[in-house]
């Protein structure tokens, strides 16, 4: 005797790539462009039914110095979220994304804006006088 | 080592840095809201000084380190959100770590006791927590602009700063909360509130009109763990409401904000370099 569906049609599987991963690939691309002097870590943290994903560039010949570059909030369907440029903003306004392409084009203005670079030219001068006093 | 925090206001006061980090042997300064460069900065304060200051690696946005030890003492650990932490390495003693703060202003963030400082209060406290774990010891010091009073909820709670105002308290280490082991940090502050202090009531005065206002604030504040206490006496943080021959006051004794700043800089020496 064949089981009865009584799910109906499920809905399908989207190709999604969530907010975390976005983030993850971000974290892999600094670490190629600096050929690992500067790695890209993201923390997921949960406070009730939203998620905190933070973002931070460590310096893994510093002692793992780590520098909070942003933070996104989201629900449990991931959009709208919100971004938090923790380097400039202090935390008090985020900017809302309601899909992925608008969390992607944030991404971009705040990983290639002058704040960000300042911060990565900055770390890379620190590191690599820091290897040249160890060489 | 002698550390020095001022919020600055925004102001350019090259004179007031310099006549105040000189005579004071400041070892670390520490600005926030700080309307001068590194650059002017160095200038002001290093103008015929014998031990000139550096500015060692900046890079958070509010709170800002300057020092009189050889660059290589002050490795930084961690910059977030209105928190920059740093390990220095004296020429002489054990290292200690000193984190900067300064903290979500309650003008944006609604009155006292709200609940987005005690939370952003909470996720300092982590970020303090996991730096002495990356660093290897709890040798820490927090100083700067809490944007909240001793008092508050988020400088007393047990999962956020868990200051207390004795010693006798903070030498227990820890305590035990909802199963979790909080340590406690000693909150020399609380000694100096009010008109039977030492020095001014406060650091920071504002005049509100909701049902509760302090008037003065002691925004600006000192936390040290337990196993700096013996490199600390009372006698050893002051609020400065002077510079040199220059008053920071105005005639009815709160920070003159039109010619200096609206916070009093606050210093701190602890007897850390022994040989």
């Amino acid at each position: 005797m064949s089981i009865e569906n009584l799910w109906g049609e499920l809905p399908k599987i989207a190709h999604m790539r969530t907010p975390a991963i976005i983030l993850r690939e971000q974290a892999e691309s600094l670490k190629a462009q600096t050929k690992g002097l500067l790695v890209g870590d993201v923390k997921q943290t949960q406070g009730g039914p939203q998620f905190f994903l933070m973002f931070y560039i460590v310096a893994p010949t510093l002692g793992g110095y780590r520098f909070h570059l942003l933070s996104v909030e989201h629900g449990l369907g991931f959009y709208p979220l919100v971004v938090f440029h923790v380097a400039v903003q202090s935390g008090e306004k985020g900017v809302q994304c309601d899909d992925e392409e608008e969390f992607v084009l944030e991404l971009r203005r705040i990983l290639s804006s002058d704040t960000t670079r300042d911060v990565i030219q900055k770390l890379l001068t620190h590191v690599l006088s820091d290897q040249r006093q160890v060489g | 080592m002698q550390i020095l925090f001022w919020n600055m206001n925004n102001r350019k006061l090259p004179d007031q840095l310099s006549a105040l980090v000189c005579p004071l042997e400041i070892d670390i300064l520490i600005v926030a809201e700080c309307g001068m460069s590194d650059v002017e900065i160095l200038q002001s304060i290093n103008e015929g000084n014998a031990r000139p200051f550096t500015s060692p690696l900046n890079l958070g946005s509010t709170i800002r380190f300057f020092t009189r030890y050889v660059p290589e003492s002050v490795m930084p650990v961690w910059d977030d959100w209105g928190v920059s932490v740093r390990k220095i390495a004296p020429p002489l003693g054990e290292e200690c770590t000193v984190v900067g703060v300064h903290l979500p202003s309650k003008l944006y963030r609604g009155s006292r006791n709200n609940p987005d400082q005690l939370s952003h209060a909470r996720s300092v406290a982590e970020v303090i927590t996991e730096a002495e774990q990356r660093v290897g010891h709890d040798r820490t010091v927090v100083i700067g602009d809490f944007n909240m009073n001793p008092f508050e909820d988020g400088l007393v709670a047990a999962d956020a700063f868990h200051s207390v105002m004795d010693r006798q308290t903070a030498a227990e280490l820890t305590r035990t909360v909802d199963s979790k082991k909080r340590k406690y940090f000693f909150n020399p502050m609380w000694s100096l509130l009010g008109d039977a202090s030492p020095g001014p009531p406060g650091t920071y005065y504002y005049r509100g009109s909701g049902q509760i206002c302090y008037f003065w604030n002691t925004f600006d504040q000192v936390l040290l763990r337990p196993s700096l206490l013996d490199c600390f006496r009372s006698e050893d943080l002051e609020v400065i409401t002077s510079v040199g021959s220059q008053s920071l006051r105005k005639q009815n004794g709160r920070p003159n904000r039109n010619l200096y700043s609206d916070h009093f800089p606050i210093r701190l020496q602890l007897t850390i370099e022994r040989p």
